[in-house]
């Protein structure tokens, strides 16, 4: 488990986070809900040690594997597909197994036929999901997710959804994904963490009931649900 | 076809220049105005002669070896601009200042203070280290902090980002600091060499002949010589970075 005890950050005179207190379980999705521009990827950012808070304590990082998925791909605009996934392996893999596991995850993101391809060959949503797969070849203890979906259309965010429930679900690693969309909070995440105004503390824990299966608008629950956390705290 | 139409228009403008060189040469003394037929006889004696292929290789070697001189210190000091800021800032002042020397002023001071033979790799180097370091100093800053910060969350070791991420980045202004140094090299070396009297078998020397002389044509054919080789280091050096180069 990682936990985030009392995390204070202040960018020159302004407090961007002001007391946060958090714990990431594994074999969990959680998620860090908040309006625009709150400190939520600040947050991310120092649970993830890019960079230090002003004050606290992020526990239970030492020695965990990460992964990252950005608001952006970031992908190495100068190597293939497949050598974009290879930059995060292990060194010391055999250059002909890393190969396979590069192919095999392609395939699992339906980028198949791509290998060789430069990330400007590829389409944004395609990029996107090359970046997916990147940050699950790692077998990361921990992952994440900077608003990952936010420049894809609708039906480009459902796809990617999908996707990551099903990659997510081969291994279940610790989650945390930053979003300001309720409705992809509710859809991914087993726990829910909102956010307040700039300086950002946490407002709520919710327990997501529903499982995967039942995450649906068209459940009552998921939709009552929804609107509470719209009404109760994010329009508060 | 598009390369094809490109080559025509090419020879048809070297073509034209030509004709316009020789009506205009037309009724004009050969020392002042010279026909291109003259200069192509001035060319053809001058690969002929037996001085041809040292000056040529004394020049180019300066030329590189010049360049080799101001290119270390310039990737050295690149680097240690991207770590130490106080580099970056005191070096960005001295190039600034270097870049605005006027080259005969160094050429002068060059050929006063320090050994003849030193001159032109002396006169190279303060020419071509301001181009080359603003170059490399500026591609290293350049390096995408989103790629860095994305290395660093997948916690990938320091060597693998040099290799993988600041050296790629680099490579476009490395591209462009060698290819434009270079060509500034040529000229450069060939104006020290023409205040150089100690080498002969140089082409500025050779240049220099010909002007005591008031042999234009020579003056026109080694000049033609110069940009031949100009042209072909930088259409070699550009296959080079062509093969190696990125699809963004």
């Amino acid at each position: 488990m990682v936990k985030l005890i009392d995390i204070h950050k202040r960018y020159q005179s302004v407090d961007v986070l002001d007391g946060i207190d958090m714990e990431f379980e594994e074999g969990m999705i959680t998620a860090i809900l908040g309006p625009s521009g709150c400190g939520k990827t600040t947050l991310l950012s120092i649970t993830a040690g890019l960079i230090e808070p002003t004050r606290g304590e992020v526990l239970g990082m030492e020695s965990k594997k990460t992964g990252f998925i950005f608001q952006e791909p970031r992908l190495l605009p100068w190597k293939t597909a497949v050598q974009n996934l290879e930059f995060v392996l292990p060194d010391n893999i055999e250059k002909t197994v890393k190969k396979q596991i590069c192919c095999d995850i392609l395939k699992q993101v339906g980028l198949s036929g791509f290998e060789k391809h430069y990330p400007s060959q590829l389409s944004g949503g395609m990029s996107q999901r090359l970046a997916m797969a990147r940050a699950f070849i790692v077998d990361s203890d921990i992952l994440f997710m900077d608003e990952p979906f936010q420049f894809l259309d609708l039906k480009r965010r459902g796809q990617m959804i999908e996707l990551l429930i099903s990659l997510w679900l081969k291994r279940k690693p610790a989650v945390v994904i930053v979003t300001h969309d309720v409705h992809e909070a509710l859809l991914l995440s087993d726990k829910i963490y909102i956010l307040s105004d700039k300086p950002a503390k946490v407002i709520k824990e919710i327990r997501n009931p529903m499982p995967f299966g039942s995450r649906s608008v068209k459940n009552a629950e998921f939709y009552k649900l929804e609107q509470e956390i719209i009404n109760d705290y994010l329009l508060r | 076809m598009k390369k094809y139409l490109r080559r025509i228009s090419y020879a048809a403008f070297a073509a034209a220049v030509i004709v316009l060189w020789h009506f205009l040469s037309l009724g004009r003394k050969t020392l002042i105005f010279p026909s291109p037929y003259e200069v192509l006889l001035s060319f053809v004696s001058i690969i002929r002669s037996d001085i041809f292929l040292s000056a040529v290789f004394n020049t180019v070697k300066t030329i590189f070896l010049s360049f080799a001189i101001a290119f270390i210190p310039a990737l050295a000091l690149g680097i240690l601009s991207k770590l130490v800021p106080v580099v970056y800032i005191v070096m960005d002042g001295i190039s600034a200042i270097a870049r605005s020397i006027p080259t005969v002023a160094i050429i002068l001071m060059a050929l006063l203070l320090l050994p003849v033979s030193l001159t032109p790799l002396v006169i190279c180097f303060f020419v071509v280290f301001p181009v080359l370091y603003t170059n490399i100093a500026e591609g290293l800053v350049s390096v995408d902090g989103r790629l860095l910060e994305m290395a660093k969350s997948y916690r990938i070791k320091k060597r693998k980002i040099i290799t993988d991420i600041y050296i790629p980045s680099l490579r476009p202004f490395l591209a462009a600091g060698i290819r434009s140094s270079l060509g500034l090299s040529f000229k450069i070396i060939v104006t020290a060499e023409v205040f150089n009297f100690v080498n002969s078998s140089t082409i500025g020397a050779q240049m220099y002949m010909h002007k005591i002389q008031i042999d234009i044509a020579g003056i026109i054919a080694w000049t033609i010589i110069i940009v031949i080789l100009s042209l072909l280091v930088d259409f070699a050096l550009k296959k080079l970075f062509e093969r190696s180069e990125i699809r963004w």
